[in-house]
């Protein structure tokens, strides 16, 4: 692991998974950094907002589908739109309790979603999402 | 100078016999009905002085019920009569009566009655009231009954009151009838008659013959000659003539009283044509062998006992005249004949050889004859067929733009077939504005050459302001050199009801679907509402630090764990049926076989390894499809994991995958040694969802059901046969895809 602690981007509206993902990602990290928008258009704002702060970008965004406001589906678009601006760096994995082949099928199909994982997060999983965004 | 004195001699004689009869007698004529285009020959040989000519002096007398011709012959009250083809029954009854001639070739009479009535054929008559006559047509009409094996006893007759009305106000369920005659009237009364026809039973009599009584042909053989002669002519030119004649008959008493028109005339001509055939068979055509069989018919009917014979029946005229000639004139023409023995010697072959050509003509106008009687039977077999279908008929004329529209054409719309004209802006006027112009064009494309047939369905204006669904289909039966069509013919039918029933169909179709799609939703939205806190209550269970619990609550958090992890199975098994779903308009790749199973069994490679699994394959009678991968590897995946999962204790799986082509479908063949399936215990279980038939197993019991489902919404079917402890097969039936490329 580098230095610096991992910074993680939980986008979910549920409070519960939230605090679910927060507390494994403890356990079976070392000092990981947590940052959570309850929806696409806050992990958007919350991106922009540090656009100029490379330091205090995630390095990694685990993205529901199913949100109000903005989904993941959502998320993505905009996202595609602002990523040259700085954030080429960060990996993006959906994060989602759809274990649906068309969801599945869409994420695989996105050039910027690196894989799906169906919830709830549990240590092999954390263990493959770390390993293949190093 | 002896021959010329001889001569002068006999033509004295044969004058001095025509004055004499000719001053002594007018001939009286019974004719069969009043007046009517029936005997229009008679007239015109009347009024076109035919008769005069040959120094006849003839007096016609209308028939009525009371008056039919063969008793008024028998008395001597007429000379001649004319009565239809049952005059052989009087002739083999001993009635002395001779036949002079048969003016119609087939028999007018018919059984008429009105199309609301639905009487067809002989057999809807039975029990039915029908108003006949003995001297007008009910014997021949009878001998349809017999052939049918109907007794006429089962019929109520009732005595014919000649009066159409009866038919109309229900006096009586059908009627004997004049083809060339009521079926007009009852047409111009506004009602629509049915009819049945004896050619289409196979009775096909003489219609209205010339007789006379033995005596007068036995005693007067040149008068009856004469007549006989003088009438055929008027008949012909009656023929060629019709509106003259018509004219004339209308100036005949009792004719306008009845209401008769020019009209009518001219139709009952019409119809009568093809009852006498002008054109094709000489006037007074007979022939013994028709006769015959005439007589036959009646025979084998028991109307007369027994076959008589015909010979003194049938008029011959040469012999008769002949004989009375030299019977006459004998020692006269001994002389003529020995003098002019060398000419006859002479002219012998050629006389020869015009025998040999009469000979000819007159088989081929019997020849003529029996194709324009066919015809006649096939006109009549299309328009019954036409009729009994509902289906209307146009033929159009492109150039001058009329168009045939057949009655049923127009009834089919709720028109009248004289409320619209016979032109093709009928049809244009009454389509439907939003089928006009692609309709308009399908229809240039024909004409032009362009398609070769033209179909389509079309919406029609009916009179009471309705759209109507209607089939037009045609194809052109006439083009020019250039291809294009100058003559166009079609049939309309008559599609309302089904179309509307299809209209229903694809309504509730769509509804069916619409609330197929929101309980896919409502599935898809539900499953994955539950997940989402099932997954979380799963990861708090992990979580929850339990070593502080008492041992009470230790058991709770237990019972808490498995209910929560059943719950969790359930909503996995509910996801895999959701996500497995497919429907048609899915990707679909073209499929090697002998690839996609190597893909599968990569997959259960370990499994394949540890319970020591042969699989072989032959795909060489279907190597590849164009298919949904995901079926594919879900049909071979399922059935290869269900094959290992129920292999037999201590026998070796093998385990056999093969294709086959048939027809629409391609089948994949899963063949196992395995346990096997009771399939009198099972059989229409096997399929369904939740079902296990083996214990001690890991199954969930979808795999069937949800590679059933998949095959189903791709067309295609599956089958299973299995035998307890010898093993199990199942039939894949895919239906086949054109891909893209073909």
């Amino acid at each position: 692991m580098s230095n610096e602690p991992y910074h993680i981007l939980l986008v979910d509206d549920d409070d519960v998974t939230n605090f679910l993902s927060r507390e494994m990602l403890r356990i079976y990290m070392t000092a990981p950094k947590i940052d959570i928008a309850l929806n696409g258009q806050e992990a958007i704002a919350f991106l922009l907002a540090h656009a100029n702060e490379p330091d205090k970008l995630p390095d990694l965004i685990l993205l529901d589908i199913n949100m109000p406001i903005m989904d993941g589906w959502e998320f993505l678009s905009e996202f595609e739109k602002i990523r040259t601006s700085g954030f080429e760096k960060i990996n993006v994995i959906m994060f989602t309790s759809s274990v649906y082949y068309e969801d599945i099928d869409r994420a695989r199909g996105s050039a910027i979603v690196k894989n799906i994982y169906s919830k709830p997060l549990d240590e092999q999983k954390i263990r493959e999402i770390i390993a293949s965004c190093r | 100078m002896r021959t010329v004195r001889y001569l002068f001699t006999i033509l004295l004689l044969t004058g001095m016999c025509r004055l004499s009869y000719a001053a002594s007698d007018t001939i009286h004529v019974q004719l069969k009905w009043w007046h009517q285009f029936q005997f229009a020959g008679y007239y015109a040989a009347e009024l076109k002085g035919f008769y005069q000519q040959a120094g006849l002096k003839v007096k016609l007398i209308p028939g009525d019920p009371s008056h039919a011709a063969v008793p008024e012959v028998l008395a001597g009250n007429a000379d001649f009569g004319i009565t239809g083809s049952d005059l052989v029954v009087n002739y083999a009854k001993g009635d002395p009566l001779i036949a002079l001639g048969a003016i119609f070739q087939h028999s007018p009479y018919t059984i008429l009655s009105l199309k609301e009535k639905k009487i067809h054929i002989p057999s809807d008559l039975i029990g039915k009231r029908l108003m006949a006559s003995p001297d007008q047509g009910w014997t021949e009409l009878k001998a349809v009954f017999l052939k049918e094996g109907i007794n006429p006893d089962s019929l109520k007759l009732l005595s014919h009151s000649w009066k159409n009305t009866d038919l109309i106000e229900d006096k009586a369920d059908a009627i004997t009838a004049y083809i060339s005659v009521e079926i007009n009237q009852f047409r111009k009364a506004g009602v629509e008659p049915s009819f049945i026809l004896p050619i289409n039973y196979g009775i096909d009599f003489y219609g209205d013959i010339l007789f006379t009584r033995k005596k007068i042909a036995d005693s007067d053989p040149v008068t009856i000659s004469k007549f006989r002669k003088a009438s055929f002519e008027g008949w012909e030119y009656a023929m060629s003539h019709t509106g003259e004649i018509a004219d004339y008959i209308l100036t005949l008493p009792g004719v306008k009283e009845r209401g008769v028109t020019k009209d009518d005339l001219l139709v009952e001509a019409e119809a009568m044509r093809k009852l006498i055939l002008p054109d094709l068979v000489e006037i007074g055509h007979m022939n013994e062998g028709r006769w015959r069989h005439i007589a036959d018919v009646h025979q084998k009917l028991g109307i007369i006992t027994k076959q008589p014979d015909l010979s003194g029946f049938l008029y011959d005229g040469t012999k008769k005249v002949s004989s009375k000639f030299l019977r006459n004139t004998a020692y006269v023409l001994i002389g003529v004949l020995l003098l002019l023995l060398l000419s006859v010697l002479y002219g012998f072959s050629l006389r020869k050889a015009v025998r040999k050509r009469t000979e000819d003509l007159e088989k081929e106008i019997i020849e003529r004859a029996n194709a324009q009687q066919l015809l006649l039977i096939s006109e009549q077999r299309l328009e019954m067929a036409t009729v009994a279908a509902g289906l209307g008929i146009w033929d159009w004329d492109i150039k001058s733009g009329e168009v045939y529209f057949n009655d049923q054409w127009k009834l089919m719309l709720g028109y009248a077939p004289d409320e619209l004209p016979n032109l093709f802006a009928t049809f244009e006027k009454l389509l439907h504005p939003n089928e006009k112009e692609t309709l308009l064009h399908l229809l240039h494309e024909h004409l032009e050459g362009r398609s070769s047939v033209y179909q389509a369905m079309i919406r029609m204006r009916t009179k009471d302001k309705r759209w109507k669904w209607i089939l037009t289909m045609s194809k052109a039966s006439l083009r020019d050199e250039k291809g294009q069509a100058i003559r166009l013919s079609g049939i309309h039918l008559d599609i309302d009801d089904i179309k509307q029933k299809e209209i229903e169909l694809k309504e509730l179709t769509q509804e069916l679907m619409h609330s197929n799609n929101e309980l896919q939703q409502f599935a898809y939205i539900t499953s994955h509402n539950l997940r989402a806190p099932v997954a979380n209550l799963i990861s708090l269970l992990g979580l929850f630090d339990r070593s502080n619990l008492s041992e009470r609550n230790n058991v709770f958090l237990e019972k808490m764990e498995i209910s929560v992890e059943r719950l969790h199975a359930t909503l996995n098994d509910l996801n895999e049926i959701l996500s497995s779903r497919i429907n048609k308009a899915d990707r679909e790749d073209r499929l090697v076989f002998a690839e996609e199973l190597s893909k599968v069994k990569d997959l259960i490679s370990e499994e394949i390894r540890l319970r020591e699994v042969t699989i072989q394959s032959d795909f060489s009678k279907a190597p590849e499809i164009f298919f949904s991968r995901k079926v594919i590897h879900s049909i071979l995946l399922n059935l290869l994991t269900n094959a290992i999962k129920y292999r037999r204790p201590g026998v070796p799986p093998i385990i056999q995958v093969f294709t086959e082509e048939d027809g629409d479908y391609i089948i994949l063949y899963v063949k196992d040694n395995g346990l096997g399936i009771d399939m009198e215990k099972y059989g229409n279980k096997i399929f369904g969802l939740y079902q296990r038939f083996h214990d001690n197993k890991d199954g969930k019991g979808l795999g069937l059901y949800i590679i059933k489902n998949q095959v189903e919404a791709l067309d295609g079917k599956i089958a299973v046969e299995s035998m307890l402890n010898s093993g199990t097969m199942f039939h894949v039936f895919l239906k086949k895809k054109k891909s893209f490329y073909e």
